[in-house]
Formats: structure tokens, sequence, C-alpha cells
């Protein structure tokens, strides 16, 4: 344990001398909509801070080449907002902080899921400002419904422009409310794309935390080729 | 373009590429606006045939015009969000983004940081510019007609004779703070302003002849009021200044410059003008139930104070 406390030590002020370019671009999209109520709301940011807390997603942050991830959460529902820009993680301390940014985000949101405004907003908005390169881009979706908002242009169009350029959708449907026996094959169809692509369902709001950091893990990593090839027998 | 109906023409400051188009779309309404006259062509039947061939010319010429505009979309602006979120990322390393004279009308660009960029004479007619910041941005003479402008900071941009008429500053009818735009420190002078902007801050704005006043619909029928209830207008000039039927119930304007301003008719019940300077300044029928006049400069040279409501309901 100590030996393995010392090499993470190691990793991270190896990590922090570098920043010209991350492993991972992770935009962290949750859905806000109006099945998402304040209890449910907290659970997911809960959820995400949690695991920026974790040792295990720590040590993929900062395990990469660059050792260092780029991060912001847009939260969506009838209009999607950033809610936390462009940070910069490249040593603990980076991701502690981010974990006290998410538990701070106030719950805002209206209505309906707009999962292609959200697309139009990552595409338009929140790829062009990253402050640099990443190796992997890599959009990680939630929510508990599809597409209510009747778009100009269909998710799976803007999933379509997203994936040609380079970025990798990733689903994290949640198994709750009216579409709970149907969202997970929604998301399969019309959200996630790109290269080891996959979809991680939680099985309540309440799972949400143990998924979405087993996600980060299998995301930031970039081993989540083994786990898709898995699912797909 | 869409929306030239509803203000566009009327004032003709917006950029050139806009106004021409504006003009070509003026000649096809006012031909489609000729009144028909079926009982005469009938009675002429077809006579109408050896009319002289320069109508049909003419027919022909307003067809080809309306063509560009008719095949122009809604939202058929100069740039794509894209484009527009790209330059200002590389004016981050550079010199401010240029927009100047360019059509982003309908755009989203909402959470966008506009600082110091330049939109002189930018037509932003109906773009979603809420939570943006335009601070110390140049927007002289650009059009925010019908925009939606919900929290976002003007602080220190330059507005100077820029269209702010009818924006959405709210979400729903009520009047949140948070909400409010910022316009502090602002130039606004010679701006055509109408809304409802009640709980913004004004603070140390020039709005040295602003248009602000009430304004009446084509039919000279409904009277609408500016709406600026409980705004702050501390230590802003206000100099000639058309303020004309306002609501500034509860504002501040302690400290405002509104020498020459026209407050004909306007709401000041509660508003508190402590320090003010109202040399000049036009009060005829304004409701002054309750407002707070203590140090008010010039008020002997105000005219038509004597028409002034509830004037005996002032704290002096």
């Amino acid at each position: 344990m100590l030996l393995l406390n010392c090499a993470f030590g190691a990793m991270i002020q190896s990590a922090s001398a570098q920043a010209e370019r991350v492993d991972t671009a992770l935009v962290l999209a949750v859905d806000i909509s109006g099945s998402v109520d304040d209890g449910r709301f907290a659970l997911q940011m809960e959820g995400i801070a949690a695991a920026f807390e974790d040792v295990e997603v720590q040590r993929a942050i900062l395990g990469g080449s660059h050792g260092a991830l780029l991060v912001t959460l847009v939260n969506w529902s009838h209009k999607p907002e950033t809610a936390i820009p462009w940070t910069l993680i490249r040593n603990r301390a980076d991701a502690l902080a981010f974990a006290t940014s998410v538990r701070a985000v106030p719950r805002g949101g209206e209505d309906f899921t707009c999962m292609s405004k959200m697309l139009e907003l990552v595409a338009d908005k929140v790829l062009p400002q990253m402050p640099m390169p990443a190796d992997r881009t890599v959009l990680d979706v939630s929510g508990n419904g599809r597409d209510n908002c009747n778009p100009k242009t269909p998710a799976e169009v803007l999933r379509d422009g997203l994936v040609a350029t380079g970025v990798t959708i990733n689903g994290l449907p949640i198994l709750a409310g009216d579409e709970a026996a149907t969202i997970e094959q929604w998301y399969r169809d019309h959200v996630i794309g790109g290269p080891d692509a996959f979809v991680l369902p939680a099985e309540s709001f309440g799972d949400f935390g143990r998924a979405v950091r087993r996600k980060f893990i299998l995301e930031i990593s970039g081993t989540a080729g083994p786990l898709r090839a898995a699912a797909m027998l | 373009m869409a929306g030239m109906d509803l203000f566009g023409g009327a004032i003709g400051t917006s950029p050139p590429r806009s106004a021409s188009l504006r003009a070509m779309a003026r000649r096809l309404f006012d031909s489609r606006q000729r009144p028909a006259q079926p009982a005469k062509r009938a009675a002429v039947g077809f006579a109408a045939a050896a009319r002289p061939m320069s109508r049909i010319a003419c027919c022909l010429v307003c067809a080809l015009l309306a063509l560009p505009i008719a095949a122009r979309p809604a939202d058929a602006a100069d740039l794509t969000v894209r484009q527009v979120v790209e330059r200002l990322v590389r004016a981050a390393d550079g010199p401010p983004a240029d927009f100047s004279g360019m059509d982003l009308s309908f755009l989203d660009l909402s959470g966008l940081d506009f600082r110091a960029a330049n939109l002189t004479g930018t037509d932003l007619y109906g773009t979603d510019l809420s939570r943006s910041s335009f601070a110390g941005a140049n927007l002289s003479r650009a059009r925010l007609d019908r925009s939606i402008i919900i929290a976002t900071d003007f602080t220190g941009a330059d507005l100077s004779g820029a269209l702010l008429r009818r924006p959405a500053a709210f979400t729903t009818f009520e009047v949140v703070a948070a909400e409010a735009p910022i316009f502090v420190r602002a130039n606004l002078s010679g701006a055509a302003i109408f809304g409802k902007l009640s709980q913004a801050d004004f603070s140390d704005a020039n709005l040295a002849g602003a248009r602000m006043g009430a304004y009446r619909d084509a039919q000279l029928i409904n009277l609408s009021r500016m709406e600026l209830v409980d705004c702050d207008f501390s230590g802003a000039d206000l100099t000639g200044a058309d303020l004309s039927q306002a609501r500034l119930a509860f504002a501040d304007l302690t400290g405002a410059d509104l020498t020459a301003a026209n407050l004909s008719g306007a709401d000041l019940s509660r508003a508190d003008l402590t320090g003010a300077t109202l040399t000049g300044t036009q009060l005829a029928g304004a409701d002054l139930d309750g407002a707070v006049l203590t140090d008010a400069r010039g008020l002997d040279r105000a005219l038509g104070l004597d028409a002034a409501r509830n004037r005996g309901t002032v704290v002096d």
C-alpha cells in the first residue's frame, strides 16, 4: 500500500510538470430536466464529485502519457448551459477542487429533455473553447429520457457530426421513470458513437455514483474497448 | 430578412447590408400592399394585356428583387455560432474579435464572452445574448431589437446610437433581479431603448440623449410605457434623455444628471432623486408620490413642476 502511494505521489509530481496537452478532454453532460427533482440532481452531482475524489479515478486521470485531463460540466434540459467551464486536472488537488465545484453547482433546468440542443451546444460552443489539444475527446451523456423537444436537427445527426470530428460519445442512461425499459436502447441507437463508444446504465438514480465512477475510469484510462467487446458478445 | 416588419426601416441605422435588404423588402411590401381592384380589372378584361410593357418589366424586376429575400432563411446570419465562438477563442491571444457590420441575427450567442469585441453596427436582431458578457465591447449603432438579454453584462460597453427595443430581459413575466441586464458605466448616448428593463443597473452610465419615451402603436391607440421600475441610475448622465411616460417607480436616481431630460408623465413614485440635477427637466404630469428630492439641484429651474402629480407628498 505504501509502495502504491509512493508511486502515485511520483506520478502526481511528474504530471504537474506537464500542461501543453492532455490525454482526455471530458465533457460531462448531465440531464437536469423536469423528471430530475432536487434529490435526483443532488445524487448526480454527488456521484460525479465523489468520483473525482476517488483514488482509482485520480490514478486513471494522472496515469496517461500527459498525466492530465480537461473536464467541463454541461447541465441540460430545455436550454443547455455550461455549469463548470473547462478545468485542467493535473494533480490530486485539482481533482478535489473540481469535486468541490461540482457540489456547488446550483439546480437549474426546465421541463424538457432537449438532447439535440445539448449536442449543438457541445459542438458549437464547448469543444471550440477547449483550451488545449487532447489525445481523446469524450462526451459523457447521462439522463433518464429521450429527446422530447421535436428538434430541428435529430440527435443522431448531431451525434454523427460530432463523431466525424473524432469525438467519442458514451451514454449513461438512468433506468428510472417512465422510460426505464427503453432508454438504454434509445441511447444505443441515438446517442453513443465514435471509437470504443459504450453504454453503461445506472439501475437507478441511487446507482448513479457507482456507474459514473466505473465509467470515468474506463473513459479516462481509454480501456473501454474490452467492455464494448464484451457487451457485443 | 425576418422581423423587418417590426422595427426595420423606421430609423434606418442598422448595418448597410441589412438596410439595403430592408429597402428591397419595403419596395416589395409596398407593391403587395397596393389595393387590388378586381371589379375594375374584370371590366377591362383583355384590355389589360395592352398595358405598356414597362409595367410587366417592373413586375419582373420586383420578382427578381424578392428572390434573394425569399430564398434567405430567417436564421441565415453571416456566421454560424461555431464560427463566432472560434473568432472569440482566437481573439483571446490577439486583437479583439471583429464582428462589425455583420448580420448575427437570431443566433444563440448565449453564455459567450464578447469582452472588448468590436460589434459596431452589428445586427443582433432576435439574437440570444443571455448570460453573455459584452464588458468593454463596442456595440455602437448595433441593432439589438428583440434580442434576449437575460443577465447580460454590458458593463462599460459602448452602445451609443444602438437600437435596443423590446428586448427580452426576463425568463417569464416576473421581474427577477438576478436576470436583469447590467449597463454599469455603459455609453448609451443617443440609443433608442424601449421595453421592460426593470431592476436593470444603469449606474454611472451615459444615457445622454437616449430615447426611452413611450411608444404608441401604428394605430395610435395603445400606449406602451418604458418599464424602468427599481432601476439603478445613480450617477448616470441622463441629460436631454427622453423618459416621457416611463415607469421609474422606486428607481435610484441619486446624483443623476437629468438636465433638460423629458420626464413628463413619468411615474417617479418613491424614486430617489437625492442630489440629482433637474435644471430644465420637464416634469409636467410626472407622478412624484413619495419621491425623494433631498438636495436636488436646479429644482427651481425644472419645467412643469406645478403640473406634476402628488407634489405634496415629495420628500424634500
